[in-house]
């Protein structure tokens, strides 16, 4: 029989003399409890110590606490350090305050389930097992996959701060997307001689790896023992083990095509930035003649990505404003919630660039060699009186459907992450903070998450890199087994619990000495298959231990016994 | 008579809102413990007077991710955290700092390596836009109004009788985009938070009818598209691109008319509403402006802060440097907290 202590929390005197003086005298009779005291405010640095010691001296084996919500006491055992010389498992709180004095109004009935709920506490207690921690070492070495603009910036700052990177990259050459960029929205500089330096310094540093090209065949293990195939250009296998791994792998475009859309003079927003980039003025030049006219059109598809509408401003004023061009914007709002962009389309509107935001989809044709696009004009606010605008256009600028990868689905079956409705990978629990994926040890950013602008995608680089450093400065990764465990000689090999287990911390392996379900015929020495959690990256949801119809896994922090003492449907 | 206390700390956080929580608990994860100064009582800042904003399901508001980094910071001890406590001045001393802090009628004397200003927004003041009413009619508020009539009071009623408003009308772009009053800029933020608000009182109160009335949506991250969608299916919201140029107040009726356009016809009437919202922008915290003064800093062509080179020492984090909802400040936050870990460490 555990010896138990209880303290009674009076909440600054809110919990009533009289209801304590009654609880005390009911405490008094039962045996398991060794004392009773009461203590003003338990969450203070001053009573907590009080209560160091008084365990101490009495050697309990296990504390009650009676008073208000179980989050108050946790809050102050983690600020305070945990006043008992016992593990920090072995408490339960009984929550008089709330479940009972906010709730009863009848004095009697009030105790009767106070003391209803004491009983139970003490029981629980009773059969609560410590729960130990274990320690994971963790080597500074990180897997980054993809060497796009967030990669990039990523494999720079870890290597920076001492970390051995790999940088894996499908194509030859590194920065991705970026490449197609010519210039900076808000600032006067190249994309390419920043990137390009960027780069440079990547190469020398003498930290980073580069594969490129490179891709990742396969993935074993769990954080701080990820085990990575890497299959090389050349066309040999690589094994890698770093402790965490980063995606990087950025997003696809799909143009629009057939029919007009096909026509050499409807181009791309990246195949205008490097007209522009190659054009010099007085005007451009398309295949040899002078570009008078110019229109954009915008948000057919993408109606959340904002760097479409801002390169598309940024070129408009390169065109209407030192290459003589006029430029019309149809679009379907115009995205100017980015740093400085309102100015930038005031300036556009000021220097003759048209905007025309559209709800029905505008209607391109060719009319003597040029495009002529047509549009309703719904600044008009009668329907009827809304007419077509036609706009005959030198060049046709489309804004390309972003779009996740083609190999993502691919990707995210071998790293087992979850991907969101549209087929980007998941970051949307907020709880976890966006560079966290739903695997302990892998983190997402840029595209392959959400495409953004340069400033966010380095800010988002930057964010994932100093998650990334957090964990592994200390060397080794410091977690309770407060989690799920299997019972290998239960376990059917149903395969449930993988396939439900949210984090994908569950695998089946070789390790079980016995299985129930095999009765004959059993060789000797033999380990057999059974599903086994990885107790670092296991979230102690208890989703597996729901859903196993075997009733193979327990929760280590929560057993079944537990719940049913709760319930009180033990008997 | 005031008593001085001595404080040695290598990163002083000034200002308690989700942008400077993020920063210290980042730092103290790295073993640096820094000071965190907070002019209110408590902290959390702006953020932490939001609601959820759920409807059926999650509508990624962020707002509960706020009150869990409010109870981290107070249950971590490497962080100091000062309440109701002020900057009186700040001064350069060679590769140092050293500022005057006050809190209440003590004075802290603090020697630093490196301030980070996470200073804050303040909603915009929306008595500056007379035509609209606001702080003369009870009945139009602004949605910062609304949230914290929704957190703190758990219902949604009209100020004026304390009944509950059948139609309610969204102003957008109340102190952005707007030429007339020398902001411009688009606040990034409310056209989500507006949304997100009428989302969740919809699901709340599915009687209610709601009319939006804006320039241009603006997006907010991966999953706005559908949540957009969703707004646009909902036969009881009216999204209108029309800003309607003023209220009226009829006292006989207690009722606020608007002059709308109808999206269908086109026609415009006059309208009705039982309560008009402000979507109110961002502008730097009022505070903000002594600081930016002692440490030298600069302003950008917007009026928020622009970041210093990183050899000074000073770091702006979060929407005093522009316009940020709660998922990027905390982003730009993790970027700040890497560059100040940077910076005291001596990597570039």
């Amino acid at each position: 029989m555990a010896r138990i202590g209880i303290f009674i929390d009076t909440l600054k005197g809110t919990l009533p003399s009289s209801f304590r003086d009654q609880l005390r005298s009911t405490l008094r009779e039962i045996p398991e409890v060794a004392f009773s005291t009461e203590e003003e405010e338990l969450v203070s640095s001053e009573a907590l110590e009080r209560m160091s010691k008084l365990l101490e001296r009495e050697k309990v084996e296990r504390v009650v606490i009676v008073g208000g919500s179980p989050k108050i006491y946790e809050t102050s055992f983690q600020k305070w350090g945990l006043p008992l010389p016992l593990n920090p498992y072995l408490f339960t709180v009984a929550n008089i305050r709330e479940q009972v004095l906010w709730a009863s109004i009848d004095e009697k009935e009030a105790f009767e389930k106070a003391k209803r709920m004491i009983l139970k506490a003490i029981r629980i207690a009773s059969s609560l097992k410590p729960i130990e921690s274990q320690t994971l070492p963790l080597k500074p070495e990180v897997l980054i996959l993809g060497g796009g603009l967030s990669g990039l910036s990523i494999a720079l700052t870890l290597a920076k701060a001492g970390i051995q990177v790999f940088l894996v990259e499908k194509e030859k050459t590194l920065g991705g997307k970026t490449t197609e960029l010519w210039k900076f929205y808000n600032k006067e500089v190249e994309v390419k001689g920043w990137l390009e330096q960027k780069i440079s310094e990547l190469r020398q540093n003498p930290r980073i790896s580069l594969l490129a090209p490179a891709q990742l065949k396969y993935l074993r293990g769990h954080l701080g023992r990820f085990q990575a195939t890497v299959l090389t250009g050349k066309g040999e296998e690589m094994t890698l083990t770093p402790s965490v791994i980063v995606v990087a792998t950025g997003y696809g475009v799909e143009r629009k095509r057939g029919g007009i859309y096909d026509h050499k003079r409807v181009i791309t927003l990246s195949e205008m930035e490097k007209l522009l980039s190659e054009t010099h003025p007085p005007f451009p030049l398309f295949e040899g003649k002078r570009v008078e006219t110019v229109t954009f059109l915008l948000d057919e598809t993408n109606e959340d990505i904002k760097f479409d509408a801002i390169n598309a401003i940024k070129q408009s004023l390169i065109l209407q404003g030192s290459l003589k061009c006029q430029v019309t914007i149809l679009c379907k709002e115009v995205k100017v919630s980015s740093e400085g962009m309102e100015r930038l389309y005031r300036k556009a509107r000021g220097l003759g660039v048209l905007f025309v935001k559209y709800e029905e989809p505008p209607r391109l044709s060719l009319v003597n060699g040029q495009i002529q696009v047509e549009v309703k004009d719904t600044s008009i606010l009668h329907k009827e009186d809304q007419w077509t605008i036609s706009i005959l256009s030198d060049l046709v600028v489309l804004s390309e459907a972003i779009l996740p990868h083609q190999e993502l689905t691919e990707l995210s079956a071998l790293l087992k992450l979850h991907l969101g409705k549209r087929g980007f990978l998941m970051e949307d629990n907020p709880q976890l903070l966006r560079v966290r994926s739903n695997r302990r040890g892998i983190f997402v950013a840029g595209g392959c998450r959400f495409p953004q602008e340069i400033s966010e995608t380095l800010f988002e680089a930057d964010a994932l890199a100093q998650e990334v450093l957090v964990l592994l400065s200390k060397g080794a990764y410091t977690y309770d087994l407060s989690v799920a465990e299997v019972d290998p000689k239960k376990c059917a090999l149903c395969y449930t619990c993988p396939r439900v287990c949210p984090h994908s911390a569950i695998t089946v392996e070789k390790y079980a000495e016995r299985n129930v379900y095999l009765t004959f015929g059993i060789p000797q020495n033999t380990q057999w298959g059974a599903a086994k959690v990885d107790p670092a990256s296991c979230f102690g949801c208890g989703i597996c231990v729901g859903e196993c119809p075997a009733r193979a896994i327990t929760l280590r922090h929560y057993p079944d016994e537990l719940i049913y003492i709760q319930m009180g449907v033990d008997g | 008579m005031t008593l001085t206390n001595m404080l040695e700390k290598e990163v002083l956080i000034i200002g308690g809102g989700i942008a400077g929580i993020t920063i210290a608990l980042e730092l103290a994860q790295w073993g640096i413990p820094p000071l965190l100064i907070e002019r209110n009582s408590s902290i959390g800042g702006l953020a932490s007077t939001f609601c959820c904003k759920a409807s059926e399901s999650c509508n990624k508001c962020f707002a509960c991710v706020v009150d869990k980094r409010v109870s981290e910071v107070y249950q971590n001890k490497k962080i100091q955290l000062l309440t109701q406590t002020e900057v009186s001045r700040i001064r350069r001393n060679e590769k140092k700092f050293e500022a005057t802090l006050k809190k209440g009628r003590e004075l802290y004397d603090l020697r630093t390596n490196a301030i980070v200003v996470a200073a804050g927004i303040d909603p915009y003041d929306a008595t500056q836009k007379g035509e609209y009413g606001y702080g003369r009619y009870p009945d139009v508020i602004t949605a910062k109004d609304l949230d914290e009539m929704l957190r703190y009071k758990g219902k949604l009623i009209r100020p004026s009788n304390g009944e509950l408003p059948a139609r309610i009308a969204f102003f957008q772009c109340v102190g952005s985009r707007d030429e007339s009053i020398g902001n411009l800029y688009c606040s990034q933020v409310c056209c989500a938070y507006a949304l997100r608000l009428i989302k969740a009182i919809r699901y709340q109160y599915p009687l209610i009818e709601v009319s939006f009335f804006y320039m241009d949506i603006q997006p907010a991250g991966p999953s706005f598209e559908s949540f957009l969608k969703s707004c646009r299916e909902d036969r009881r919201i009216r999204l209108i691109r029309s800003l309607p140029s003023k209220i009226y107040f009829s006292p006989a009726s207690n009722l606020l008319k608007v002059r709308v356009p109808d999206p269908q016809t086109g026609e415009v009437a006059e309208e009705t509403f039982d309560l008009v919202v402000l979507s109110v922008g961002m502008v730097l915290n009022k505070g903000a402006k002594s600081l930016v003064q002692w440490l030298g800093l600069n302003y950008t062509e917007d009026g928020f802060i622009e970041s210093p080179p990183l050899q000074k020492g000073v770091f702006v984090a979060g929407a005093c440097s522009g316009p940020k909802d709660i998922d990027r400040t905390i982003l730009h936050s993790k970027h700040i907290a890497l560059e100040v870990y940077q910076f005291l460490k001596g990597i570039n």
